[in-house]
C-alpha cells in the first residue's frame, strides 16, 4: 500500500505542483511579498479575523478554495487518463476503500499549501472563539477532499461508462491559423486554468476598481493590473508545452520568427479582454481612455517577455521562478515610478529580439 | 541539392551527430541506420525543426542565414504525429495550404488521392493512428517543396494504400522534388527504388549510390 501510494504522489502530486508553479508562485507573491515583512503577521491575522467574522469573505475564501480544488480535480483526471499513466488504472483491482484512500491521500497532498495555511485560521479562530466559522472551515475543507476522492476513485473504477459531466465546447472561428489554434489550446483545452485565472484577476481588478475615485492616480490601476498579469503566467508555460509537444511539426514551415511574435502579442492581448472590459466603467476614476488602451500592450509585452525566457535553451524551472519575480519587481518598480510606457518599450524590444534570437535555435521539449 | 557541412548535434555532454561533410545529390533516399542512430534527428534538422552546429544548405539557400526561405523549400511527415486534438483534418490543411500558398484545386487534388475527405471534418482527437498518419503524410505533400522528408511513412498505414502512396513519391520525383525516407522495412522493388542509401551510424553519415 505504501508503494502504490509512493507511486501515485511521485505521477500525480509532484506533476501537479511542477505545473502550477507559476499559479502558486502568484498567490504566495499575492499573501506574503506585497507586504512589509513588519507588517507581515498583522496583516495575516487582519485577513483571518476578517474571513471569520464576515460571512461574505467567508463565502468567497470558499468560494476559492472550491475553484482550486476543482483545478487539481481536472488535472488529475486529464492526467490519469494520458497514455503514461494507463498504470493507475490498475487501482481498479484494489478493493473500492484502499483505492479511495490512496486518493483521498493525493487530494489532500494537492491542497496542502491551502492546509498549512488554515493551521493559522485555526489558531486566530480559537483565539477570538469563532468557533461556528471554524467548523464551517474544517466540514467544507473536508468536504473538498471527499469531493476529489470520490471522483477519482469513481472514474478510475468505471472507465466503461462515459462521463455524465462535461464543461461546454464551442467552436473557435479562425482555427486555421496560428493565433486560432494558440487560442483554440487556451480556450478548449485549458479552459478550466483560463476561468481560475480569470476569477483571481477579474475579483482582484473589481476589488480595486469599486474603491476608485475621480482624481487617482492610474499606478493603483496600473500595479492591480501587474497583478492581474501574474496570475495569467502559467498559462504561458502550458502554451509553450503544447507548442512543443502537438506543433514542433510546424517549425518546418515558412512562419517567420516576427509572425509568430506577432501571434503572441495579439493572443496575449485577447487574453485580457474581459479586465479591460471590466475596467471600461472606471475611465475617469483613476484611468483615462487613453491609459485603458494602453493596458492591453502592456500585458502583451508583459507576458511575450516570460514566452521568450521560456525559449531560452537548457532552462531550469528554479531560474525561471527567480526570473518572474525580477521582472515582476521591475515592472512593478516602473509602474509606481509612473514609467508604464517605459516599461512597455522596454519589455517589447527585450523580448522581440530574445524572441528573435532564440526561436530558430530553440529545442522542442518533447516530453 | 542538400549540403552539410560540419554538422553537429548534442544532447547534454552526449553527441548524436558528427558529420563533417555529406552532399546529398537530387533524387530518392532511403536513410537506414539502427535505432537511436540518429536517423530521426538527421531528419528533423534538414526540415528545420531541431537546430544544430555547421551548416545545411539546399539548393544554396542556408538553414541558418535564410531561414523562411530554405523551409518554403523543405517539407516533413513524423514517424509517430501529433497534432492538436481540438482541430479538424480541414483545418490543419487550410493552415498548411495558406502557409505555404498552394492553390485549392491542388489541395482538393490530394484529399481525393489520399480518400481522407470524409474523415476530414471531424476532430483530430477522434482519429485513428492509421488516419493521423495518413493526414500527416498529406500536410508533407501540400505545395511545391523541392524537398520532402518522410519519417517511417508506411507504419500504420493499411497495406492497399502502399501502392498509391509510393506512386506520389515516384511522381512527385518525376516532377524534380527529393524524397528522403526513413524505413525500417525493406521496400518492394516494383513499388519503390530509391536512387541511393544514406547510412546513419558511428554518429555520422555517408550517401552509398545504388
Amino acid at each position: 500500500m505504501r508503494a502504490i501510494l509512493r507511486l501515485m504522489i511521485r505521477a500525480l502530486v509532484l506533476p501537479f505542483y511542477k505545473n502550477h508553479a507559476g499559479l502558486l508562485f502568484f498567490v504566495f507573491f499575492l499573501m506574503f511579498g506585497i507586504v512589509e515583512s513588519t507588517q507581515l503577521a498583522f496583516y495575516h491575522q487582519s485577513l483571518i479575523y476578517g474571513m471569520l467574522s464576515s460571512g461574505i469573505i467567508l463565502s468567497v475564501v470558499l468560494m476559492i478554495w472550491l475553484l482550486y480544488q476543482l483545478k487539481s480535480l481536472h488535472f488529475l483526471l486529464k492526467t490519469s487518463h494520458e497514455d503514461a499513466y494507463l498504470f493507475l488504472h490498475h487501482l481498479a483491482v484494489l478493493p473500492s476503500a484502499q483505492s479511495f484512500f490512496c486518493f483521498f491521500a493525493i487530494s489532500f497532498l494537492t491542497f496542502l499549501p491551502v492546509v498549512v495555511y488554515t493551521i493559522a485560521i485555526y489558531a486566530i479562530g480559537i483565539q477570538h472563539q469563532f468557533y461556528g466559522s471554524l467548523v464551517i472551515v474544517f466540514v467544507f475543507q473536508f468536504f473538498l477532499w471527499l469531493m476529489n476522492a470520490g471522483m477519482l476513485n469513481y472514474t478510475i473504477r468505471n472507465q466503461h461508462i462515459a462521463s455524465r459531466f462535461t464543461l461546454p465546447t464551442f467552436t473557435l472561428p479562425y482555427q486555421q491559423t496560428q493565433l486560432g489554434i494558440y487560442a483554440g489550446y487556451l480556450f478548449k483545452v485549458e479552459k478550466s486554468a483560463v476561468i481560475l485565472s480569470k476569477v483571481f484577476s477579474l475579483v482582484l481588478i473589481y476589488m480595486v476598481k469599486e474603491t476608485l475615485e475621480a482624481g487617482d492616480n492610474f499606478r493603483i490601476i496600473g500595479i492591480t493590473w501587474l497583478f492581474a498579469l501574474l496570475s495569467h503566467t502559467y498559462l504561458i508555460t502550458k502554451l509553450k508545452v503544447f507548442e512543443d509537444q502537438s506543433l514542433s511539426w510546424t517549425r518546418s514551415l515558412p512562419i517567420s520568427a516576427p509572425k509568430t511574435f506577432t501571434t503572441y502579442f495579439f493572443l496575449y492581448a485577447l487574453l485580457m479582454i474581459p479586465e479591460l472590459l471590466l475596467l471600461t466603467g472606471s475611465i475617469g476614476k483613476g484611468i483615462s481612455f487613453i491609459q485603458l488602451l494602453l493596458l492591453p500592450v502592456f500585458s502583451s509585452a508583459f507576458l511575450i517577455t516570460i514566452h521568450s525566457y521560456l525559449l531560452k535553451p537548457h532552462r531550469d524551472q528554479n531560474k525561471f521562478v527567480t526570473y518572474l519575480f525580477w521582472l515582476f519587481m521591475i515592472c512593478f518598480m516602473l509602474v509606481l515610478s509612473k514609467l508604464i510606457l517605459i516599461a512597455v518599450a522596454v519589455l517589447l524590444l527585450i523580448s522581440f529580439f530574445s524572441f528573435k534570437k532564440r526561436f530558430y535555435i530553440y529545442e522542442p521539449i518533447e516530453e | 541539392m542538400l549540403q552539410i557541412t560540419d554538422l553537429k548535434k548534442t544532447y547534454g555532454s552526449r553527441i548524436i551527430l558528427q558529420i563533417p561533410q555529406l552532399h546529398i545529390p537530387a533524387g530518392t533516399h532511403w536513410i537506414k541506420g539502427n535505432n537511436g542512430s540518429g536517423k530521426t534527428t538527421l531528419m528533423k534538422i534538414i526540415a528545420g525543426i531541431n537546430p544544430c552546429e555547421g551548416s545545411v544548405i539546399l539548393n544554396s539557400t542556408n538553414l541558418t542565414k535564410n531561414p523562411i526561405g530554405y523551409r518554403q523549400q523543405v517539407s516533413f511527415a513524423e514517424a509517430e504525429p501529433v497534432f492538436p486534438g481540438f482541430v479538424t483534418g480541414w483545418d490543419l490543411i487550410r493552415f498548411v495550404q495558406n502557409t505555404r500558398k498552394v492553390k485549392e484545386e491542388s489541395v482538393q487534388t490530394l484529399v481525393e488521392y489520399f480518400g481522407v475527405r470524409t474523415f476530414l471534418q471531424y476532430t483530430v482527437g477522434t482519429y485513428s493512428s492509421g488516419m493521423t498518419k495518413k493526414l500527416s503524410l498529406l500536410l508533407a505533400f501540400i505545395g511545391n517543396t523541392k524537398l520532402i522528408l518522410l519519417d517511417e511513412p508506411l507504419i500504420t498505414l493499411e497495406d492497399s494504400f502502399l501502392p498509391r502512396l509510393f506512386s506520389l513519391i515516384n511522381q512527385r520525383n518525376t516532377q524534380g522534388t527529393s524524397l528522403l525516407l526513413i524505413s525500417h522495412q525493406p521496400f518492394r522493388e516494383d513499388q519503390f527504388k530509391p536512387d541511393a542509401k544514406i547510412v546513419v551510424e558511428n554518429q555520422t553519415a555517408q550517401c552509398i549510390e545504388s
